[in-house]
């Protein structure tokens, strides 16, 4: 790639949001290939897309999880050009309107590519089956995305003040007095982390539904550990931001200084009551092989990861680029640990390992915080 | 040159700036305010950089009505230049040098040794001290040769030495036929930079100091 301009946008964009959405992408690339062995991936994908053209209902869900994702590109990509330090964009509106818009539609093919590659498969083989209707809205429904993700993209580099206002629903909003710990953590869960919290649950919800229901489940251990470490990571992910919440915009109310095991077991109630959903799925979807050793290995897993992800924040808040390999390193080796059936060691293990990286980072922690808060006085 | 029409801007309902009409001629200006007065507003409105009501023309060519040929002859550096840090800023020149030269990179070396960028121009930019972002932030703001550079805070945080070959440049430039409109809270003594009027804002307005 020789042009500079196309250089700079695939790092801003395209790289940027597959690297922060890996996660996520895995947990997505997981089911979709993951769940089922690899002789019978065409059967599984067939039955999925058949199971797609079949009814009105599953094709407003595949479109409903589509637009989930469309939401997830919006976002990044009006976080990328509202970022300062992104200013250089504004300068691509020397371009005419319809050189943009061209840019911008590639742009978006590129970070839609997941959804549309297996939206052209669903068309491919509707075709096929004479669903011409079908294939016609999913046609419209990609075409519709693409053009309105160019257009918003246009529209953003236009104007820094331009703002897609997404009103959220006003009934869940919580306002209760923060005195109380169940407030506090209710008042944060619908207003700071809703749209985050419910995208993440219904993932879950349905992708462990979808596994369920695929009778493919009762063979796949190391898909239901995986899936739980998955399930695991996203869940410690939405109480780091949590934590960082608590400490920038509320720690008055609190009366800090808090006990800091005080604020670690109540992280860990939070974190145990976010996950419950899916430990009840999990234990519904997977009764076959929860033996006590792998329910004990969870358990353990629960609190060794909560611990691990509270360590390694602190160990890489002053290079944030740590953070995502952490996590990827974890997820791999609690993947080997669950191939070579030792999650049990594996997870009391992580418990002293977090302790130490605890131990070793929290001085520097805290001499970076202590410099931080001198530069406010 | 630069003509402005009725212009206004509010922020969230309050007033900002209300000029009703203000001309500027070929030159070299600088823009004097108090803080909040509106200084880096109205370069930023000049540059199109955020909507307003009113019109802005530029050698004839209005930013509502025709804004890619409007755009193309502008050139805005911000007070607080915040760069991409993953990416290098010699990256970061050929991008602005191949958009604004219609995509071909033509400027990239010779920007890099007028404004002594060689150094460390090889490295990300998150790795620059304040001074050497400054810097690379205003020589961006040369790259394709626009017809008027809007030049918010320039020198602040640079040396003597670095100072003085901005200085030189604006008057190079200057000379080869660019008009500036600079904000600063230093006073210009460089023997090589005369000024050609000292503009005021105030209670909204602009107004010729000198």
């Amino acid at each position: 790639m020789k042009n500079p301009v196309h250089q700079i946008l695939v790092q801003l964009f395209i790289k940027a949001f597959y690297q922060q959405h890996a996660i996520i992408l895995g947990l997505v690339y997981l089911v979709m290939f993951g769940a089922v062995e690899a002789n019978h991936l065409p059967e599984y994908h067939k039955t999925l897309i058949e199971g797609t053209l079949s009814s009105w209902s599953a094709l407003a869900i595949v479109i409903g999880i589509w637009m989930i994702y469309f939401f997830m590109v919006l976002f990044f990509v009006g976080q990328v050009t509202e970022n300062k330090q992104n200013r250089a964009l504004q300068e691509l509106a020397r371009y005419s309107k319809s050189h943009l818009l061209v840019l911008f539609f590639i742009l978006f093919s590129l970070c839609l590519l997941p959804v549309s590659t297996y939206a052209l498969a669903i068309m491919i083989w509707g075709s096929i089956k004479g669903s011409i209707l079908k294939i016609f809205i999913i046609f419209l429904v990609m075409l519709i995305l693409h053009l309105a993700g160019a257009f918003y993209l246009y529209h953003k580099i236009l104007n820094t003040e331009f703002q897609l206002v997404v009103r959220s629903f006003s009934l869940l909003r919580y306002r209760l007095p923060k005195k109380h710990l169940i407030h506090f953590y209710l008042q944060y869960l619908s207003n700071q982390q809703k749209i985050q919290w419910l995208v993440v649950k219904l993932i879950m919800i349905l992708t462990t539904a979808l596994c369920f229901l695929s009778n493919r489940a009762d063979e796949e251990i190391r898909f239901s550990v995986f899936f739980f470490v998955l399930i695991f990571l996203v869940h410690t992910n939405l109480i780091k931001q949590f934590i960082l919440w608590e400490n920038t915009a509320f720690w008055h109310s609190r009366a800090m200084p808090f006990p800091l095991f005080k604020r670690w077991c109540q992280y860990t109630l939070f974190f145990i009551f976010l996950v419950l959903p899916e430990i009840f799925m999990i234990v519904r979807a997977y009764p076959a092989h929860l033996s006590f050793s792998n329910m004990m290995g969870l358990l353990f897993l629960c609190i060794g990861l909560l611990q691990f992800i509270f360590s390694a924040g602190i160990a890489s808040d002053n290079i944030q680029a740590n953070y995502t390999p952490l996590l990827f390193l974890i997820l791999i080796l609690c993947y080997i640990a669950a191939l070579a059936e030792m999650l049990l060691p594996f997870a009391v293990l992580l418990l002293p390992v977090s302790g130490l990286i605890y131990t070793y980072s929290y001085p520097a922690f805290e001499l970076s915080s202590a410099k931080e808060a001198d530069s406010y006085t | 040159m630069l003509l402005l029409h009725h212009l206004v801007k509010k922020y969230h309902k309050v007033p900002v700036l209300d000029i009703p009409l203000f001309e500027l001629q070929r030159g070299i200006y600088w823009l004097q305010g108090a803080n909040g007065s509106g200084k880096s507003t109205l370069l930023k409105m000049i540059a199109g950089l955020i909507p307003f009501q009113g019109e802005i023309l530029l050698n004839g060519i209005s930013l509502q009505k025709n804004s890619v040929s409007y755009k193309n002859q502008v050139s805005y550096h911000p007070a607080d230049p915040a760069l991409p840090p993953y990416i290098t800023g010699l990256e970061l020149i050929r991008f602005y040098d191949t958009i604004r030269n219609k995509n071909q990179s033509t400027e990239a070396d010779k920007i890099v040794e007028q404004f002594q960028l060689s150094e460390f121009v090889q490295n990300k930019t998150g790795s620059y001290s304040s001074g050497m972002q400054k810097r690379l932030s205003l020589a961006l703001a040369f790259i394709g040769k626009p017809k008027l550079i809007l030049l918010d805070e320039p020198l602040s945080t640079l040396d003597t030495a670095i100072t003085q070959l901005i200085t030189d440049k604006i008057a190079e430039a200057y000379a080869d036929g660019a008009s500036f409109i600079i904000t600063s809270h230093q006073d210009f003594e460089y023997k090589n930079l005369h000024f050609t009027k000292v503009l005021q804002l105030a209670h909204h307005q602009i107004q010729v100091v000198s």
